[in-house]
């Protein structure tokens, strides 16, 4: 997730809100939120949601697509975006992206896919890039008109997350743990520059202040042919730390399990990584610190720097709601909150 | 083909529902009458009447039935029973949830014996069509002292008894959305020997339009179109002092399966085919009743889904053997109970070896009349060996008291009932856990059945309820994000429901039937399946809180009406009960018009049935559509011998 630009334009447009004499047709001021949590939900019942939350009252606003559109996202939450004044959530099982004023949350378009897409990430002016699950490739996203343009650009397998870095754009080509590439794309010319080659499963993408691009690299959990379980064949996950700029490998990671998400505090030299617990990372020398930050096991992780707290978002199954519990940088739980179902993703606007 | 095949359909209704409409034809009395018989019960193994049961039976009757021709199952139990009837759609599966619990925690019995899908563990009531069945008992008290395992929640047993008089019968039928029907019966005496045939080729392209609320248009349901055959044979043998029966039901149905309105690009499609062959001996010796019962299934289920590159092929086979018997004695007992042996077998793709099931089973039931014929006592208790995870004992105790001679009798059942787990939830490749134990309940049931000769009230019902499941099968994701079968589940369900019948007749010639059902259903979690469980002391997915049914009926001379009314509470999509997950209440009104007339020897029946009046947005299950108003024609030609 490119969270930095996310960041960026969230302060943007938070700016902006403050002078907007229309809050939300919800009644509720959606600016006083400085969390986004987005919420898969379950794939068969297509209830994916986002949960906006203020630090500062603990105040939560759930549905909020619901609240003020009047009708479900409909669809499961891949990821989201902040692009310009429009926040994008990507859904699967609809394979829709949902592009809401990011300062209403009104709707503004429905962009539909004949592709499943799961990752969104700008692309320079007026366009942005979507990774299709099993198209094994990128579709262009018009901003002017928000359709679907007719170029593709062709990735590995499976790819999920995507970031951009100036003119480059990095794919995640997971392959469901057989694909281990990173592609890397010219976003100018639609055209891929190069393939990197990392560990099994890339699926999640940070950047840091650096321009160093953090890949979590899941692994594969193997299965024998009889479709049992096969721990002893399976490959344990990495992180891979590429330079952002030069788009070269610089270092990697081996960690044991199966990480999923990554978020960095870029002021400690820190990251977070999801993996049966919260490891971290010392993000200077690339290596993982002696000591968990806790040994309960989340989906997704977010970092505030504005309050220095570490978000963990618990999913209670695909039928309830999940929570996230806030975490100091002691590793203390300090507070939680309700979110939707099965949490996934956090955004974080500084007020 | 099948434009041909619609241009006859379209053609032979037309021309048959010009004669009814021609004047110049005699009118003739609908036979069956609107008059509450003194209902019999099997789906409950007592051989008592209505009254007499020890708990709530709901009987529709061939009357009923008939009127319903041309409609499945499904959407026949849910006007007219109080079962929540989980309908994806015209075109789509149709499971049951009995009294708050899930489709695999009801048995499915036909002729008694159990066809709920050896892989699935349940039914899908949209492949059963109503012509082929001539009363549905719902049974929500039915232990599994009765038929054995699988019941939480009780039986729905069908009898397919359905011609009763030799006779020849065609039936057209054609409705909106591109469904049109075929059917054939006839029944033929010689000597001792019955013979019927009884066929049905059903196609509706179920091209409906309705709202997608997802996108916020107005959409038409695609890739959705269902074939279906049907084909039952029976040849009965009667003689002094024995019978014997044998029959032969094969169906064959090819569906598309559209999936959720979300998914707009489908290709999935499904095969069931199943042959299911049941004779029965029927004898007496020394004053004691035999019945031996042998019954043979072959059953496919295939799917295929190119999006996903799936291909699915499942074949199953099931044998049963039983003998009962039945001995009346001179103290008001009478002694009952069988000895039944089972096979049950799997071989698809997605196991990786062929599975069987093999179970011996032992039945003592008897019925006890005491307190000068007021008291019956029902105990019974039934032991089930399998091979594969052991045996269990299934005691149940019933009773029914006659408060007041003919007007007022007090019932209750106490029983402990298991449900084995299905084959996927054994043996599933990702997910399935061989080692997973039966799901168990207790069941208590009280009510209270009161009948009058008032025309305005013939008689009312009520009954409460309680269930308590005890490690109930539940797919849980795993840490891996692996959706594994566990017995996590307990669930605490109470309810209440009442049902009143009136009945009345004016000037003679004109009846009335009036029926009202309403429902209470709470069906919660109730232990945490795993640390913070939120769900617990919450009303269980999908299943409404609330439900009332009401139809009236009416007849006179040659014209019979049905006017039916269904309201069905908010049901949750979430463990939780947030209104935000929820889908709305609905209701539905229907109407079925039904008259007759004969030219020469021949019965001419026509009927129009249309189907939800209001024009109501509703889904039942998320994201998969209910068709808005809809109108079918239904002609039968009957030539009686």
């Amino acid at each position: 997730m490119q969270k930095q630009l996310l960041l960026y334009l969230l302060i943007l447009f938070i700016g902006l809100a403050g002078c907007n004499d229309n809050p939300s047709d919800s009644g509720e001021d959606l600016s006083l939120a400085s969390v986004y949590v987005t919420n898969e939900g379950n794939f068969s019942d297509a209830n994916g949601s986002l949960t906006s939350y203020n630090p500062l009252d603990g105040s939560v606003i759930q549905q909020t697509f619901k609240n003020v559109n009047g009708r479900s996202l409909a669809g499961t939450i891949q990821s989201a975006a902040i692009i310009d004044e429009y926040l994008f959530i990507v859904l699967n099982s609809t394979n829709k992206i949902e592009v809401v004023d990011a300062r209403s949350f009104t709707s503004v378009a429905t962009i539909e896919m004949e592709t499943t897409p799961v990752g969104i990430a700008p692309a320079g002016a007026d366009k942005a890039y979507v990774t299709n699950l099993y198209s094994h490739n990128v579709s262009v996203i018009n901003l002017e008109s928000f359709e679907v343009s007719g170029t593709t650009i062709d990735v590995g397998t499976n790819p999920q997350d995507i970031i951009t870095m100036g003119s480059h754009a990095y794919v995640a080509n997971n392959g469901f743990g057989n694909d281990n590439t990173i592609t890397v794309i010219n976003t100018g010319n639609d055209s891929v520059i190069k393939t990197l080659t990392v560990g099994f499963g890339p699926t999640d993408l940070a950047s840091d202040s650096e321009d160093r691009i953090w890949v979590v690299c899941n692994g594969r959990i193997a299965y024998d042919e009889d479709f049992n379980r096969d721990p002893e064949n399976d490959i344990p996950g990495s992180v891979y730390i590429i330079d952002g700029n030069n788009a070269k490998v610089i270092s990697s990671i081996n960690v044991d399990g199966h990480p999923r998400d990554i978020a960095i505090d870029d002021k400690r030299n820190r990251a977070y990584l999801i993996n049966d617990g919260v490891e971290i990372i010392n993000t200077t020398v690339m290596s993982l610190e002696d000591s968990k930050l806790t040994s309960r096991d989340f989906n997704a992780v977010g970092y505030s720097p504005e309050e220095e707290m570490i978000y963990l978002a618990q999913s209670k199954g695909y039928t309830q709601p999940g929570q996230v519990i806030r975490f100091n940088l002691q590793g203390a739980a300090v507070d939680s909150f309700a979110a939707g179902i099965g949490p996934n993703g956090f955004y974080f606007v500084e007020n | 083909m099948y434009s041909v095949y619609k241009l006859y359909v379209i053609a032979t209704t037309s021309l048959l529902l010009s004669f009814c409409t021609a004047g110049s034809l005699s009118a003739q009395v609908i036979a069956d009458t609107l008059e509450l018989e003194e209902v019999r019960v099997e789906a409950t193994r007592i051989d008592q009447p209505l009254v007499y049961q020890p708990f709530k039976v709901e009987v529709i009757d061939f009357s009923r039935m008939e009127l319903f021709d041309g409609q499945d199952l499904g959407q026949i139990l849910n006007m007219e029973s109080l079962v929540s009837i989980r309908d994806n759609g015209p075109g789509g599966q149709a499971t049951i949830s009995q009294r708050g619990l899930s489709p695999e925690q009801t048995q499915v019995l036909w002729e008694g014996i159990p066809i709920n899908h050896v892989t699935l563990g349940l039914t899908d009531f949209s492949l059963l069509p109503a012509r082929f069945f001539s009363s549905v008992e719902v049974s929500s008290g039915t232990p599994s002292s009765a038929f054995g395992g699988g019941g939480l929640a009780g039986a729905i047993y069908l009898n397919s008894d359905i011609t009763r008089a030799p006779k020849l019968s065609i039936t057209q039928g054609v409705g909106e959305y591109g469904t049109y029907r075929s059917g054939i019966q006839a029944k033929y005496h010689e000597g001792g020997w019955t013979f019927g045939v009884n066929g049905q080729y059903d196609y509706a392209k179920n091209n409906f339009t309705f709202y997608n609320r997802a996108y916020g248009r107005e959409e038409q349901r695609t890739h959705n179109s269902t074939e279906q055959i049907h084909l039952m044979a029976d040849a009965t043998y009667e003689a002094t002092g024995h019978r014997f029966e044998t029959k032969i039901w094969i169906s064959d149905s090819n569906s598309e399966i559209p999936g959720s309105v979300l998914n707009r690009s489908s290709q999935a499609r499904q095969e069931d085919k199943a042959s299911r062959w049941l004779s029965q001996y029927q004898t007496s010796l020394w004053g004691t009743g035999l019945t031996v019962k042998n019954y043979l299934e072959q059953a496919s289920l295939n799917y295929f889904d190119s999006e996903i590159n799936t291909e699915s092929y499942t074949q199953s086979q099931r044998w049963l053997l039983s003998a009962s018997f039945n001995t009346p004695t001179t103290y008001g007992l009478i002694w009952k109970g069988e000895v039944s042996s089972a096979i049950s077998g799997v071989e698809t793709n997605n196991y990786n070896e062929h599975k069987t099931r093999r179970q011996f089973s032992g039945l003592l039931n008897p019925e006890l009349v005491v307190l000068e014929d007021r008291l019956r006592l029902y105990p019974a208790v039934r032991v089930d060996a399998y091979n594969d995870f052991g045996t269990e004992v299934s005691p149940s105790l019933g009773a029914n008291y006659e408060l007041i001679s003919d007007r007022i009798f007090l019932r209750g059942q106490l029983s402990r009932n298991f449900n084995p787990p299905t084959f996927n939830a054994l043996y599933w490749p990702q997910g399935g856990d061989p080692d997973l134990k039966p799901e168990y309940s207790t069941n208590i049931e009280v009510g209270i059945i009161s009948q009058w000769d008032s025309p305005l009230m013939r008689s009312i019902e009520l009954s409460t309820y309680q269930t308590e499941v005890q490690q109930g099968i539940r797919w849980y994701p795993d840490s891996e994000g692996i959706y594994t079968a566990l017995n996590i589940e307990d669930i605490h369900v109470r309810g209440v429901e009442l049902q009143t019948q009136s009945l009345w007749q004016l000037g003679g010639d004109i009846h009335f039937r009036w029926s009202q059902k309403g429902a209470w259903t709470r069906s919660e979690v109730a232990s945490e399946r795993f640390e913070g469980d939120a769900a617990v002391g919450h009303q269980m997915r999908y299943v409404p809180e609330w439900s009332y049914k009401t139809s009236l009926e009416f007849q006179k001379d040659w014209l019979r009406a049905l006017v039916y009314y269904r309201w069905t509470s908010r049901r949750y999509i979430t463990d939780t009960e947030d209104l935000m997950n929820a889908l709305d209440p609905y209701q539905i009104v229907g109407v079925i018009l039904q008259a007759q007339e004969k030219i020469g020897s021949v019965q001419l029946t026509g009927s129009v049935r249309l189907k939800n009046i209001l024009d109501e947005q509703y889904e039942i299950i998320q994201w998969y559509p209910m068709p808005g108003r809809n109108i079918h024609f239904t002609i039968t030609a009957t030539y009686n011998f």
